[in-house]
């Protein structure tokens, strides 16, 4: 043991250990820039803008005229003291619905905390279409006096509720994106289309058409408009941080 | 053919004219049969394997608010171009919750709704009440229990005459769980008035069928039918009845049923069950030619499903058909002779089903029918098997 070793012990420093500590420096600059290059890139992307827009309706909407006829001539319905109460016609809140298909990421977007309701209600199926994220559980509550037996034998889910009586809900999570088709096994004109989208950028036009699609990351993307039973227009559109896109649809 | 020509040009003038009035939808289906080779109204084709298919158009319109012209177009491989369904209906008149319809209607008897037809029929065949043809003829006074040719095979009336569609109007409506509806129409409900002369009336009076049920809860639905009136056609003298010489029309046919209707969840049941009598008790009591018996048959039907899994649903039926016994002289074209015994052949049939929907569109049934008949020497093989593909449109 060296007497002189009291307070370091370390061995003495030489010429070579210099490029070591160089090197040793080196990478931690090269890290802390990388992590700087990383943070002003996140925060580049998130900057999110808007889309805004309008929905003008041109075409008549059979979709509705078929199922409010359908429920109207329901012949061996027992149901037919209601089917004569008139019923509110869909409002386009009810029908449409503008989403981007993809905003090109894998990521997963939490479903919300509340379920949405597909309403079984006047015999009809409220709203017609129906937007959700993957992953969402959507309710189906019955408010009609008579049995609903809601099902679909669409690819992303198929189900069947059975039959269940009033007051009563049963809900459906819906793990794949893609369009499912809903319908009920004893009211054969009843239908409803429920959009498990990938991503929440989305909007339910107001009764006056008007739609915004809030907080959506700066890119280029396609802008979907499903009507009723379909897909029936898409545009593309670029957003850019804390600015306003305008598209305007008409059908 | 210029008849089917017109119709098909009506039709196509309703579409065309009047598009956002008119709801077109219908069924198509082809179906492989094959049926043991015994001897029995239920053997097909002799038991040689056949293809069958069915057609149904229904063309509904709505003419306002609260009246529609609703119509039933029906082929089959064995007939022409036929209208099962043809009626003007009125929803909610003067606002008193009473409707009406008229036309060629639907009766309001029994729980068979929208089972008449393919998509909705788990099995191939209507329950046995609305399709076995008893030993009854309908023309005359004529047992055919008598004649050997058709001591198997039936060749007269049903008891429910198949989907119970006939000419006359009905009224119905709803008080809270109840509902009611009555109808008065040309023939009767084993005899309907479709198959008289030229469509029309062929009694003196009108056949009156009635209905009231409730629903005690969602998905208990009880009901009670009741139908009378002449079965048979009017011979207008008694001179024209063949061995009778009396008029058929003063012999009523009675028939009482009840009707229960439940489903929760994944399960249905369906279940019918009625009492009937063809009158002749009183038939010709002045010279006593002809049977002082009353024709009087009970007939059940009780038909569950489940549905397994979205596509796959699994069915049962069992419905039979108990006719009582005379002991009477009959008359026959050889003279008098003396029957005791059941007056038709006692019918039981068991069906099971598997129906598998490929889509909401197309349905696959597999279908299997058990027959059997009683107070034979031998229950005749007639067995049924049946492969069916439904698609709706």
């Amino acid at each position: 043991m060296n007497d002189a070793c009291t307070s370091d012990c370390s061995p003495p420093r030489t010429e070579h250990d210099l490029p070591i500590r160089l090197v040793i420096r080196t990478i931690v600059m090269i890290g802390w820039v990388l992590t700087l290059i990383s943070t002003a890139s996140a925060q580049r992307g998130a900057h999110t803008g808007e889309i805004h827009g309008e929905i003008t309706i041109k075409t008549s909407d059979e979709l509705s005229d078929e199922i409010f006829r359908g429920r109207m001539m329901s012949r061996y319905s027992t149901d037919l003291s209601m089917s004569e109460k008139s019923v509110e016609p869909y409002t386009i809140s009810e029908k449409a619905v503008v989403y981007i298909e993809s905003v090109g990421d894998s990521r997963e977007y939490p479903p919300p905390d509340t379920h949405p309701q597909l309403n079984q209600r006047d015999l009809i199926f409220r709203p017609l279409v129906l937007p959700v994220v993957v992953g969402t559980t959507v309710d189906f509550p019955n408010n009609d006096k008579v049995f609903h037996n809601v099902f679909s034998y669409s690819q992303p889910k198929e189900f069947d509720l059975g039959r269940y009586p009033q007051g009563k809900s049963k809900s459906v999570t819906f793990e794949k994106p893609g369009v499912v088709n809903v319908y009920c096994e004893i009211h054969q004109y009843m239908y409803a289309t429920i959009l498990v989208l990938e991503n929440p950028y989305y909007a339910v036009p107001d009764d006056d058409g008007l739609f915004v699609i809030h907080d959506v990351p700066s890119g280029t993307y396609q802008l979907s408009f499903w009507y009723g039973r379909k897909k029936v227009a898409t545009k593309s559109v670029t957003v850019r941080g804390n600015e306003v896109s305008a598209v305007n649809f008409s059908f | 053919m210029k008849y089917y020509l017109m119709m098909c040009a009506a039709v196509g003038w309703f579409v065309s004219s009047a598009a956002s009035q008119i709801n077109v939808s219908g069924e198509g289906s082809v179906g492989y049969v094959t049926s043991e080779r015994g001897f029995s109204q239920y053997v097909i084709d002799n038991g040689n394997p056949t293809f069958v298919w069915r057609w149904d158009l229904f063309a509904d319109m709505r003419v306002s608010d609260n009246i529609t012209l609703s119509s039933n177009f029906r082929m089959l491989q064995d007939e022409v171009f036929h209208i099962d369904y043809f009626a003007l209906r009125i929803s909610d008149i003067a606002s008193t919750g009473v409707n009406a319809q008229m036309g060629l209607i639907d009766l309001p008897f029994g729980n068979l709704g929208n089972r008449r037809f393919p998509k909705e029929n788990p099995f191939y065949d209507l329950p046995l009440m609305n399709e076995h043809l008893t030993s009854l003829c309908e023309s005359d006074y004529k047992l055919w229990v008598l004649e050997p040719q058709f001591a198997v095979k039936g060749d007269g009336v049903r008891l429910l005459d198949q989907g119970l569609y006939d000419l006359g109007v009905e009224v119905f409506g709803r008080f809270g769980m109840f509902e009611y509806a009555a109808a008065l129409i040309n023939g009767m409900i084993s005899e309907t008035g479709v198959y008289a002369p030229q469509g029309v009336n062929a009694n003196n009076g009108f056949g009156g069928v009635f209905r009231v049920a409730a629903t005690p809860t969602t998905g208990l639905t009880f009901g009670i039918s009741y139908a009378t009136g002449s079965f048979m056609e009017d011979q207008h003298t008694d001179t024209n009845s063949a061995i009778y010489q009396e008029d058929p029309s003063e012999y009523p046919q009675h028939i009482v049923m009840g009707d229960l209707d439940f489903s929760l969840g994944y399960f249905t049941l369906y279940g019918q069950a009625g009492y009937n009598i063809w009158s002749f008790q009183n038939a010709d009591e002045d010279n006593k030619k002809i049977s002082h018996s009353d024709l009087k048959a009970f007939a059940y039907s009780v038909e569950a499903t489940y549905a397994v899994t979205p596509r796959l649903t699994l069915a049962v039926r069992a419905g039979g058909l108990l006719f009582n016994s005379i002991d009477d002289t009959v008359p026959t074209f050889s003279g008098p002779v003396h029957y005791s015994g059941n007056w038709d052949r006692d019918e039981f049939r068991l069906e099971t089903a598997i129906d598998v929907h490929l889509t909401r569109e197309l349905l696959l049934k597999g279908v299997y029918e058990w027959n059997r008949t009683y107070d034979v020497a031998q229950d005749p093989l007639d067995d049924v098997f049946v492969l069916q593909s439904v698609v709706s449109f």
